[in-house]
């Protein structure tokens, strides 16, 4: 039986088209195998990504919450002395300011009671803590007295965030 | 893949001067038959010529098939036995195989291998041969009547086809269709649904009983003994055997005659009869042609022979196969594709994603593809050194533990002689009445957060109280 041309010619076209369509399920097949590989470790980078960012965020909270206090200034230590603890003698040491973020300076200063009532140094803190921008303990070490009862040799060593001129 | 194979078939059933002409139709794989014409061919009233008319138009439209019977005394059928199990290897010995079994050169015919299938490690088919000429001979007599038939199938086959169609057969069973034509008869002989032999003779309704009446007595004589010897031939054991016997064709309508004969047959067969004997051949060759799917399948047509409406059929076919083919390659390619793409594109968002977190944690970094996490973390780690006191002004207040600590120890009547507190560590020194009232003060530190060693006690001393030191780190 005499095959016509034209149909000869479909004939290979379907081949071709069936031989590269073979080739491309072969290639799926692997690509597949190689993006969902991918996908897999994206989806990894994006949980562990995900975390940071959140934690990062959190971080970046803090730090907008000293950015909104309307005065960032710091109350100097020795007015809160004499307004918690007046008549109490302390010696103050400030330590050199350090530069943060967004134009925010650390201050660190140690306090030294020789002798304290232990009741004025608890409002002596409270204040502290409750100035905006705050000052925070970061150490403290009571050594009680031996000769009065609720007195005690104090040190603390007081830190506190601020921004004079703005970021 | 829809078939092309057209759903109408006309068979002609062509006897000496008469002719049967079935228009089947298949719908939902159920044929239904029509007798189109049953009659003389030289019909007054242009009957037949009709029917033949009706049959060129619908196979020229392609929607029909038409299809004749090559005579079983001008063919022949032979079962061929290949010594090895491959059919595909088979096939090229069976030609061979035939040859030798010819009287006839190989070359001089039409033949066809049906139904090649394995038996015991060898491959067994049922060879369909004709001698060129003598088809040639039929299709032209086929011709002088008006009739082009596309397929020309086997009588025989035909025959055993539409018996096993009619009549279920039992498993096993012996079988023997005796078609009774007008000038001439085709014994059938197989078992269960497999196909033995055939074997024609011309003794036919006209010589064994023209008028109808009973046979004469040479003529059924000749009739009977040559049957006899066909059947004991191939069932040497014909009274112990089963044998389910079928009368066919024209004759079979003749209850009178069949009974006369069979007082001649042997006793132990069970004799019956096929309906619509006059258009058994027509129905068969009909039924066969629309489902070429039922072996043993035969066209000798074939070749050099193929009828030209064939072979627009066959083309037809295959250009739709092969635009099918097209199709479903496409159809790949752009599954495929497709898949690619998605997939692609979910990368590439979750790319995107895993960036924008990383711009998000890093904004003045430029991030390469790949380093997303690794700057993301050296930024988050930079960031945190200059964020750090921001974090503690957050954290817990000093003036709080340490009012709690003072507390719990009056409460239970603890000295606290010396504190330090720092954000990471913890150190007590007190005096308490009883040896576990520091654990207490043990308690408040767990609370925020302190992991403390065993206290140090000191036994009770002049001052009767239980000194101890507590340290712990965060």
């Amino acid at each position: 039986m005499r095959v016509p041309h034209k149909q000869n010619i479909l004939w290979i076209l379907a081949g071709c088209l069936m031989v590269g369509a073979g080739y491309l399920c072969l290639y799926t097949w692997r690509q597949t195998g190689v993006l969902t590989r991918k996908l897999d470790r994206l989806h990894e980078t994006a949980l562990q990504m995900r975390d940071l960012a959140a934690t990062a965020q959190a971080d970046r909270a803090c730090l907008e919450t000293f950015n909104a206090l309307p005065d960032k200034t710091l109350t100097s230590v020795r007015e809160l002395l004499l307004s918690a603890v007046p008549g109490t003698a302390a010696r103050v040491n400030e330590r050199a300011p350090e530069p943060m973020i967004d134009g925010w300076t650390l201050h660190r200063v140690d306090i030294t009671f020789d002798t304290i009532p232990l009741k004025a140094m608890s409002r002596f803190i409270m204040a502290a803590e409750q100035e905006r921008p705050p000052w925070r303990i970061s150490e403290c070490s009571i050594i009680a007295s031996d000769k009065q009862a609720g007195h005690g040799r104090v040190s603390l060593l007081l830190e506190g965030l601020e921004q004079k001129d703005g970021p | 893949m829809r078939n092309d194979r057209p759903d109408v078939c006309y068979a002609f059933d062509l006897t000496g001067d008469a002719a049967v002409v079935v228009r089947a139709v298949r719908r939902r794989r159920r044929i239904h038959n029509e007798v189109v014409w049953e009659g003389p061919l030289d019909d007054p009233g242009k009957g037949f010529a009709q029917a033949v008319a009706g049959a060129l138009f619908e196979a020229r439209a392609g929607r029909a098939l038409t299809v004749a019977a090559m005579p079983a005394a001008q063919s022949i059928i032979r079962q061929l036995t290949a010594p090895f199990p491959s059919i595909s290897k088979a096939r090229k010995v069976l030609p061979a195989l035939l040859d030798i079994q010819l009287p006839f050169p190989l070359e001089t015919c039409v033949y066809q291998f049906c139904m090649p299938m394995r038996d015991n490690h060898q491959v067994k088919a049922l060879a369909v041969v004709a001698q060129a000429a003598a088809l040639q001979s039929r299709i032209d007599d086929c011709a002088s009547a008006g009739v082009d038939p596309m397929r020309m199938d086997h009588e025989a086959l035909a025959i055993w086809s539409q018996s096993i169609a009619e009549t279920a057969p039992v498993p096993g069973e012996r079988r023997v269709v005796l078609y009774l034509a007008r000038d001439h008869h085709v014994m059938v002989i197989g078992r269960g649904a497999s196909f033995e032999s055939a074997h024609s003779g011309q003794a036919g309704l006209d010589k064994l009983a023209s008028d109808g009446s009973a046979p004469s007595g040479d003529a059924k004589n000749s009739f009977t003994g040559r049957v006899q010897r066909v059947l004991r031939a191939h069932i040497p054991d014909l009274e112990n055997t089963a044998v389910a016997w079928f009368w066919a064709g024209p004759g079979a309508d003749r209850q009178a005659l069949c009974k006369e004969l069979e007082n001649e047959l042997p006793a132990a067969i069970t004799y019956r009869a096929h309906t619509h004997g006059a258009t058994f051949l027509a129905n068969g060759l009909a039924d066969r042609a629309l489902h070429p799917e039922r072996e043993p399948t035969c066209d000798l047509r074939t070749g050099a022979m193929t009828h030209p409406l064939s072979q627009r059929l066959a083309q037809k076919t295959a250009r739709r196969m092969a635009l099918g083919y097209l199709a479903l390659g496409a159809l790949i390619i752009a599954v495929n594709t497709g898949w690619l793409q998605f997939l692609g594109s979910r990368t590439r968002q979750a790319g995107n994603y895993v960036r924008e977190l990383a711009q998000s944690v890093a904004p003045k970094a430029n991030i390469q593809y790949g380093q997303e996490l690794l700057v993301a973390q050296r930024a988050y780690e930079k960031d945190q050194e200059s964020l750090q006191p921001f974090l503690r002004a957050f954290g817990v207040s000093a003036s709080r533990q340490i009012k709690e600590i003072l507390d719990t120890a009056r409460r239970h009547g603890i000295q606290i002689e010396g504190l330090t507190l720092r954000d990471d560590y913890v150190s007590l020194q007190g005096a308490s009445a009883q040896w576990t009232d520091c654990d207490a003060i043990l308690e408040v530190l767990a609370q925020w957060g302190f992991s403390t060693q065993p206290p140090v006690r000191k036994d009770a001393g002049p001052d009767e109280k239980v000194h101890f030191s507590i340290e712990g780190t965060r």
